[in-house]
């Protein structure tokens, strides 16, 4: 009987895609560009990620860090008050990050009810591209880790 | 939700939908974009018409105006027919739809409304599918749900919109 996949997350989601070619390549490279682009840190968007798997209940992506994030010395104190829910009551977060941070939470719950308000925040802080790539990078983030839940509860192996 | 757009778009023209976009504003990820989202209709593993379906019923569920009022010439040309984008749109009764079909929705239903419970008979039936194909409605309803959701947060959108046909925008 075959077995069920465990632990697949976003920042490993390649290897669940690979059949497809030339196209899981391009999805790596869009996936790339969204952690290389000049607007938003390695590390903002680590705890974005963060902040869109724990409001998921994708516990597996809690357990990894983006190692771009961590390169750039990533705060594992940010890490815990984002996986705790402690946000509001925690110190060291910048204003940029905890307006970010609101900015991820409303795009994951429902994209249209972001607040012009709240979108005026996240282009104070990172300019207009800065909020296109925010938007860019949350929906991808989203996407794989919805598809790292779902191929985690995929049987494992081959089919026949 | 705003009617005004919330970001410009790039000051120099192309003719090309996603690039005189707003995401035109940001180089570095605009060309991945743009690969992406012409290679997902190149017609293999998934036929065009079936990619549709996926986007049409991300579009229904993000509820993206533009989204839902567009068709892909070549998911028509594949067959792709008023009449099934009807029983796409359907919340239920997919009776008109294959058995094909039907699992491409149930699949887009399970990573639009609940990815973390994958039904077990679901996860049998996609398993047996080739893993191209798999994947690549895998990397379709992901990068559908991730375009029409920046839609939808840019804002700017209308009310409504008449179905249009056009050409899936090339790389």
């Amino acid at each position: 009987m075959a077995s069920v996949n465990r632990e697949t997350h976003s920042l490993g989601l390649q290897e669940a895609l690979v059949a497809a070619g030339p196209l899981a390549m391009a999805y790596e490279r869009l996936w790339t560009s969204i952690w290389t682009q000049p607007y938003l840190s390695a590390q903002l968007l680590e705890l974005c990620r963060l902040r869109v798997a724990r409001l998921r209940g994708a516990d597996a992506e809690l357990k990894v860090r983006h190692p771009s994030a961590q390169q750039a010395g990533l705060s594992e104190d940010k890490v815990q008050a984002v996986i705790g829910g402690q946000i509001t009551a925690a110190r060291g977060f910048t204003p940029a990050e905890r307006v970010a941070l609101d900015f991820a939470e409303m795009h994951a719950m429902d994209a249209s009810l972001i607040s012009d308000e709240l979108a005026d925040d996240v282009k104070t802080h990172f300019g207009e591209p800065g909020l296109v790539a925010l938007i860019e990078a949350l929906g991808v983030i989203d996407g794989r880790i919805r598809l790292g839940q779902i191929f985690s509860q995929m049987p494992s192996g081959s089919a026949s | 939700m705003s009617a005004l757009p919330r970001a410009g778009v790039p000051a120099v023209t192309t003719g090309h939908v996603i690039r005189d976009s707003s995401l035109g504003l940001v180089k570095e990820t605009l060309e991945p974009i743009v690969s992406l989202a012409a290679m997902l209709f190149q017609g293999h593993p998934l036929r065009p018409a079936r990619v549709e379906l996926l986007r049409l019923r991300n579009a229904n569920a993000v509820n993206c105006v533009i989204c839902k009022a567009v068709r892909y010439d070549v998911a028509k040309n594949d067959g792709l027919t008023e009449q099934k984008v009807s029983s796409i749109a359907a919340v239920t009764g997919l009776d008109a739809l294959s058995a094909e079909e039907t699992l491409l929705v149930e699949f887009a239903d399970t990573y639009l409304l609940h990815p973390e419970r994958l039904e077990a008979t679901l996860a049998t039936r996609l398993h047996a599918l080739p893993a191209d194909q798999l994947a690549h409605m895998a990397i379709a309803i992901a990068t559908f749900n991730a375009l029409s959701r920046a839609a939808v947060s840019l804002s700017g959108m209308p009310e409504s919109f008449p179905v249009t046909e056009i050409a899936v925008p090339a790389a």
